[in-house]
């Protein structure tokens, strides 16, 4: 990908890989994964479980659990600084303040121990020079803007005394609270009710500023349809397809994407027959060579054995690790 | 062979017109202790009064946000919860009443798969044994029980050479085959699938589905089918019914719930679904939260949250309405009963 529009580029990572040891062997949880995201954009990184996706989004801030975890190489660009190799301080200025982060379980993201109106204060006063009481006051502020009835009280509150939804609104307010440039998401909604999600969808898109980009992490396409501008799609340790979000959901490229987009059952009217994708995800410890979904593939060929596709442009902006999906390859 | 005896009685029980199961005015309620000498603070009435009817070869998907009561439903069946009122006819026979001896003898007709396959699965036990314990249980081997595990994981659509391996051998998607293999080992009439696929990536997701249908088909199965996921649901249901707060407040056919839902919690249930490609949230008709079951609004349960809530509704319980085999709880449609 060319240097275009560099200064609209708020994130590269180049060839990132991510290893863990482990009595089997050394797993690949991450492999030659590359991509970009645009300073406002809101980014969706899709894939079921194991694909390495939220592996992905630790490495970028190096929140990998070293050992068993390592980096084992790459590049992660952030305003000019490779994230890899800056030192601990200046990670830690990063962390929290430039880029946050919302995971899927608000209550052990949150300390037990301590209050809410503590932890706030806390991030606060770690990034910016205020005084405690009005470090307070702003995380209440927060807190309001975030629809937490009775901030007031609730800042004096500990996690577990609120539900589910309000908790990850908590999270959402400390996550946005110091306007970063970059809001990674990792399956925020998944524990949550419909009907909470569909509430906290409202509340991201209205808090994060349009300068604010978003990385989401999720199985789920109905959240990357509800949320995202552009999609990427990750199976078995590495990136199958890229695309914009309507380009992705009128014109998959990628077999595994199609089969994926079948797959999800949509409001129907009774008994139905679903797609499926036969088979299974192939263990990290024993990919198959080529293509690592040619076991899957209803159109597999002998390439797919013995070679491992490229990220090709089969669009413009669409790009799909595919045979089928290389320019010369005519109709699949 | 001997299963066609029991196959015949079967085919009997579903050419009688009656419910295979009849839920009517179902209560499980929770005393909430608290302090010295564990006094009585209050009461959860997670199953308040449900009532409905299951056929042979039905499927009724149950739906409802997480503290609804829905698992709670599906235990108090199972006997694994004491109901606190109400009966159960299964089979025309009171299942609330029976003794331990005839419940445990009536778990053969009445099965369940649960959410989380591997802590369903005994560790120290391999497939073989997992899949034919029931069988033994029963005297209902009629071959070794190699033979019969061999039938049943291939029924269940896992390779027959895998009898031998053990619960964590296997995916996420084949230990949920292995608890469905275990479930329909008895031929049971009834299969209460408590959150069933919701632990399952999708693509292995649409693959159990598919096999729960097709196992309805081969083995002529009732299914109470519990989740949280309306769009799953609609996909392998033939009516859903709709729990808030421990009652039921809308049953009707499939289509109907999807296409033409009357009860504005059913409305809110659909407009929080995005379908991928389809249609996006609607955000304007998700509002609030689920109360605390412990206190419950009152009237309506579903008042402080409803979009078309009346004066009556802060007060008064909602009337029941039918029509065309469609209920719905709600004072919207007090005119409509027949």
């Amino acid at each position: 990908m060319g240097d275009e529009g560099k200064d609209l580029r708020l994130l590269s990572v180049n060839n990132l890989a991510i290893a863990f040891a482990t009595d089997e062997g050394v797993l690949r949880a991450v492999d030659d994964v590359s991509f970009h995201i645009n300073r406002g954009e809101s980014l969706g990184l899709v894939g079921e479980s194991g694909c390495g996706k939220s592996v992905t989004a630790l490495g970028l801030t190096r929140l990998i659990p070293s050992p068993p975890g390592r980096i084992a190489g790459g590049e992660v660009f952030f305003e000019g600084r490779d994230l890899l190799q800056v030192d601990p301080p200046e990670l830690r200025e990063v962390r929290g303040n430039e880029i946050s982060m919302i995971f899927q379980e608000p209550l052990s993201a949150l300390s037990p121990l301590h209050r809410i109106g503590r932890q706030m204060v806390e991030g606060i006063g770690f990034h910016r020079r205020m005084p405690q009481k009005q470090a307070w006051q702003y995380a209440l502020s927060w807190l309001q803007k975030v629809g937490i009835p009775d901030a007031a009280g609730r800042m004096h509150a500990y996690p577990f005394q609120l539900s589910g939804g309000m908790q990850q609104r908590v999270m959402i307010a400390m996550a946005l609270m110091l306007s970063p440039k970059l809001i990674i998401a990792d399956e925020p909604t998944t524990a949550l009710d419909v009907t909470t999600q569909a509430q906290i969808f409202g509340l991201i898109r209205e808090m994060k500023q349009n300068e604010t980009a978003l990385l989401l992490i999720t199985h789920d396409m109905g959240v990357v349809w509800e949320m995202c501008d552009r999609v990427i799609v990750m199976y078995a340790s590495r990136i199958v397809e890229s695309a914009e979000l309507s380009e992705l959901f009128n014109r998959p490229a990628h077999p595994y994407t199609r089969g994926l987009l079948e797959a999800i059952p949509g409001l129907a009217r009774g008994r139905t027959h679903l797609k499926d994708i036969p088979g299974q995800v192939p263990s990290p410890l024993r990919y198959p060579s080529g293509c690592r979904f040619r076991d899957r593939c209803p159109h597999a060929f002998e390439r797919c054995r013995t070679e491992s596709p490229k990220l090709v442009e089969c669009a413009a902006g669409h790009w799909a690790a595919c045979f089928l999906a290389y320019p010369d390859a005519g109709e699949p | 062979m001997k299963t066609n005896s029991k196959d015949l009685a079967k085919a009997q029980w579903d050419a009688a017109d009656t419910p295979l199961l009849e839920v009517s005015d179902l209560k499980t309620w929770f005393e909430v202790k608290r302090g010295m000498f564990s006094r009585k603070a209050g009461q959860i009435r997670a199953v308040d009064g449900v009532t409905f009817s299951l056929m042979a070869n039905e499927t009724i998907g149950l739906v409802g946000e997480s503290g609804c009561g829905k698992t709670t439903l599906g235990r108090t069946l199972l006997g694994l919860e004491a109901a606190t009122g109400g009966s159960v006819l299964f089979r025309g026979e009171p299942l609330l009443t029976f003794s331990h001896r005839r419940m445990k003898a009536m778990r053969r007709r009445l099965q369940v798969v649960f959410q989380d396959p591997l802590s369903s699965l005994n560790p120290r036990m391999n497939v073989m044994d997992i899949v034919t314990e029931g069988l033994l249980q029963f005297r209902m081997l009629t071959d070794s029980r190699e033979v019969h595990a061999k039938r049943l994981l291939r029924e269940v659509g896992l390779d027959e050479q895998m009898i031998y391996r053990f619960p964590h051998e296997f995916s996420g998607g084949q230990r949920q085959r292995i608890n469905v293999a275990r479930a329909i080992s008895l031929r049971p009439d009834l299969v209460i699938c408590d959150e069933a696929v919701s632990a399952l990536d999708v693509s292995i997701q649409a693959q159990v589905i598919n096999l729960l249908l097709l196992l309805q088909q081969r083995h002529h199965l009732s299914y109470l089918f519990i989740s949280h996921d309306l769009s799953v649901v609609s996909n392998i249901a033939d009516r859903i019914a709709v729990m808030y707060l421990g009652r039921i407040v809308e049953i009707g056919k499939t289509v109907d719930i999807i296409e033409k839902a009357l009860h504005p919690y059913t409305r809110m249930l659909i407009a929080a679904i995005p379908v991928a490609g389809q249609k996006r949230v609607d955000q304007e008709m998700v509002t609030g939260e689920t109360p605390s079951p412990a206190a419950p609004p009152n009237g309506c349960h579903f008042h402080p949250r409803c979009p078309e809530a009346m004066p009556v509704c802060r007060h008064a319980a909602p009337p029941e309405a039918w029509k065309n085999g469609h209920y719905v709880c709600c004072h919207m449609y007090r005119s409509n009963s027949d």
